[in-house]
């Protein structure tokens, strides 16, 4: 039975003794907190990388070998990335340009209504209906709400909350390290810690399930990779 | 000039390196140079305090207009910071939309310089209406105790919708451009009890950043979009601002060449208060391997486009005063700018715009600090006298002698005008020393791609 490391920050839950106590706990901590994802609870396996390049390449083998359920983090954006892990073109744009639509027809309509019934007022001479001066205010009023509803849904999208107590699986994911996890619901831990180690991971974290969505416990995989697993991970790496 | 080791003789950069030296700032004491430039800034920030106590008590009457000039210094100066901001803005998007590489270094110093000249000029207006408490009634609100509602054939309600949505705008790109940041530095808190709060407080306003692939994808596309609303938003803001002058009859403002003019003026003179930012930025926090002398160099070329087109127009200027045959519009430009009361002021436009503008020219002076800042400082000297030349000696000498009548400065006015420089460098510095100065996500993403593909 591995010793476990003394974890990095206090746990809402008791420190295990284990790896296997350590998964069991994940699961029963993750119960209920993300019953829709894929895993159905169950923890990931993390592997960190040095570079962009090194995960981009992990990320196709680790597709190739038949993973979905996977999540990457980096402190840039990786290109080429997206479509590695069946991630769509984000859509943001469409209803942004729909809302900047709508904000030049609110303001046209709204300045049409004041103007021409609400309060009619004779201004230096000028007709009422003079639509050529509220281009202005129409163009200014369609871009902000176009930028306010930009901004609100690229944090929708991204699920950003004023949360203060985030925690990444490692803190240099936001300096100078990358990161793959897998799900452990089809595959065991010890075989995804191989795959992601034998594509180049310099080492491998266990994270609770919740990675996307919430605050994530992280701790070091100890247990060491069975031989054959990792021989036939590194086999089937260098076929690939 | 700080001893520099010359790049070539420098280590390839790592994304921990970047992450350290850009992160650095935040965490390290501040230096007796920074200390002593914050008391400066803040001692002259106290002159704009004391001008609005002043104002506030006394009335619109401490300053100088009068029946003839009745916009001075206030629409001068809110012309001017307008025009600063615009700048930031042409770095962060129009750059952005030209696919170039090189604004990441200086892209977050400019985006900042956007937000805190923004809010001073719309401190100008506010209190140009004479009766601040009152500014609420420009906002298109059916307010029950006024019923009625703003002027929307009014120049002056455009400014209104135009300022509100750059405001805006600019500090939502500015956010959004921090949050990767804020996340980075959020991760390297130390573990003390002042490094705990901090990590709450960066971890709040990163608003949870992960940074998981998924969150990179609505990012950049969000990101791309801004810049796509910015660049429209910021050319119609200022053309807006032109077009207010241009609609009136004003001799020396009844001209279609002002929305082009004013741009190009406000980029022009928004670069020249980016370098007099970024040469001591760099040379304070050591930043010589992000904002480089490349930088600089197509700072300064940029600079030299744009204020070649506003030579031009100045020389347009005199040539439709003469064409168009107008007796107001020739007095206007052949006598009062050339020879008139405030000659001084267009005489001195004319050396800190066009005379020292042509240093940059030389390829040495581009990258020469000493010339950078020398330049900037000038440019953006002649820029405020642009806008007091446009402004006042315009309204000095309207189409009825009766009004004519001549304009100066008060005290106040004075005042007013330092403490909102004041203000702006307290912002400046004080931004400096909390947030990432240089935009590491992005410097990571370019230095890194080019040194892989470069070897």
């Amino acid at each position: 039975m591995a010793k476990l490391p003394k974890p990095p920050f206090p746990l809402p839950i008791p420190a295990p003794e284990s790896t296997e106590e350590l998964v069991a706990q994940l699961v029963e901590f993750t119960e209920g907190i993300d019953e829709t994802r894929p895993s159905g609870g169950a923890p990931f396996v993390a592997g960190l990388f040095p570079t962009d390049r090194s995960v981009l390449a992990a990320a196709k083998a680790v597709r190739a070998a038949g993973h979905d359920n996977v999540q990457v983090w980096s402190p840039y954006p990786v290109h080429g990335l997206d479509p590695v892990l069946g991630l769509k073109r984000s859509l943001l744009g469409r209803p942004v340009f729909t809302i900047c639509l709508l904000g030049f027809l609110f303001c046209f309509t709204g300045i049409a209504y004041l103007t021409l019934f609400n309060w009619t007022v004779i201004y230096g001479g000028k007709p009422f209906f003079t639509w050529q001066l509220w281009v202005v205010p129409t163009l200014e009023t369609g871009l902000l709400l176009g930028a306010v509803f930009n901004l609100k849904l690229c944090f929708a999208a991204c699920k950003l909350l004023p949360d203060p107590f985030t925690r990444l699986p490692d803190p240099r994911l936001t300096d100078d390290q990358f990161c793959l996890a897998i799900s452990t619901a089809t595959t065991p831990a010890a075989d995804l810690q191989a795959l992601l180690t034998a594509n180049g991971a310099t080492s491998t974290l266990l994270v609770a399930a919740n990675i996307a969505s919430g605050n994530p416990v992280f701790r070091p995989l100890v247990e060491p990779v069975p031989a054959a697993a990792r021989a036939s991970a590194e086999q089937e790496h260098a076929h690939a | 000039m700080s001893e520099v080791t010359p790049m070539a003789q420098l280590a390839p950069l790592t994304a921990k390196q970047i992450t350290d030296d850009l992160t650095a700032p935040i965490f390290r004491r501040p230096s007796l140079g920074w200390l002593a430039a914050m008391s400066a800034a803040g001692g002259v920030k106290m002159l704009l305090v004391f001008t609005i106590v002043m104002y506030v008590w006394g009335g619109y009457g401490i300053f100088n207009v009068n029946s003839t000039v009745g916009w001075g210094n206030d629409i001068a100066s809110y012309v001017f910071w307008i025009g600063i901001a615009v700048a930031g803005t042409l770095v962060s998007s129009i750059l952005f939309l030209f696919r170039q590489p090189w604004r990441t270094g200086v892209n977050r110093a400019t985006e900042a310089m956007t937000v805190f000249a923004v809010n001073i000029a719309g401190l100008y207006p506010l209190i140009h209406t004479g009766r601040p408490w009152c500014d609420y009634w420009l906002l298109p609100f059916p307010w029950d105790h006024l019923a009625l509602w703003p002027q929307f054939k009014s120049p002056i309600v455009w400014d209104v919708f135009a300022i509100t949505g750059y405001a805006t705008t600019s500090v939502f790109f500015f956010f959004l451009g921090l949050i990767p940041d804020l996340a980075t530095v959020r991760d390297r808190c130390p573990d003390t009890m002042i490094g705990r709060i901090q990590r709450m407080v960066y971890g709040g306003l990163c608003f949870g950043w992960k940074g998981t692939a998924s969150q990179w994808r609505h990012y950049e596309r969000a990101y791309s979009q801004f810049a796509w609303v910015a660049t429209p938003l910021v050319v119609g803001m200022h053309s807006t601002i032109a077009t207010l002058l241009a609609v009136t009859m004003v001799p020396g403002w009844h001209e279609s060449v002002f929305p082009p003019y004013f741009v190009s003026g406000a980029i022009f003179g928004g670069l020249a208060m980016a370098l007099l930012l970024l040469v001591p930025l760099r040379a304070g926090f050591k930043l010589h391997r992000y904002i480089t002398d490349d930088h600089f160099d197509k700072l300064a070329k940029i600079m030299l486009g744009v204020g070649s087109i506003v030579l031009y127009v100045y020389g347009m200027e005199f040539f439709t005063a003469w064409y168009s045959q107008s007796p107001y519009e020739w007095a206007q430009y052949y006598q009062y700018r050339l020879i008139g009361a405030h000659a001084w002021a267009f005489w001195l436009m004319i050396f800190c715009n066009v005379v020292c503008l042509q240093l940059f020219w030389f390829r040495s002076m581009r990258r020469n600090v000493v010339a950078l800042v020398f330049v900037g400082l000038m440019v953006n000297i002649g820029m405020w006298f642009e806008r007091f030349n446009i402004i006042v000696l315009s309204l000095e000498h309207d189409h009825l002698p009766v009004n004519w009548n001549y304009y100066s400065f008060s005290p106040f006015d004075y005042l007013l005008l330092a403490g909102s420089f004041g203000l702006f460098f307290v912002q400046f510095l004080g931004f400096i020393r909390v947030a990432p100065v240089v935009a590491i996500a992005e410097v990571k993403q370019t230095l890194l791609r080019q040194e892989a593909h470069h070897g």
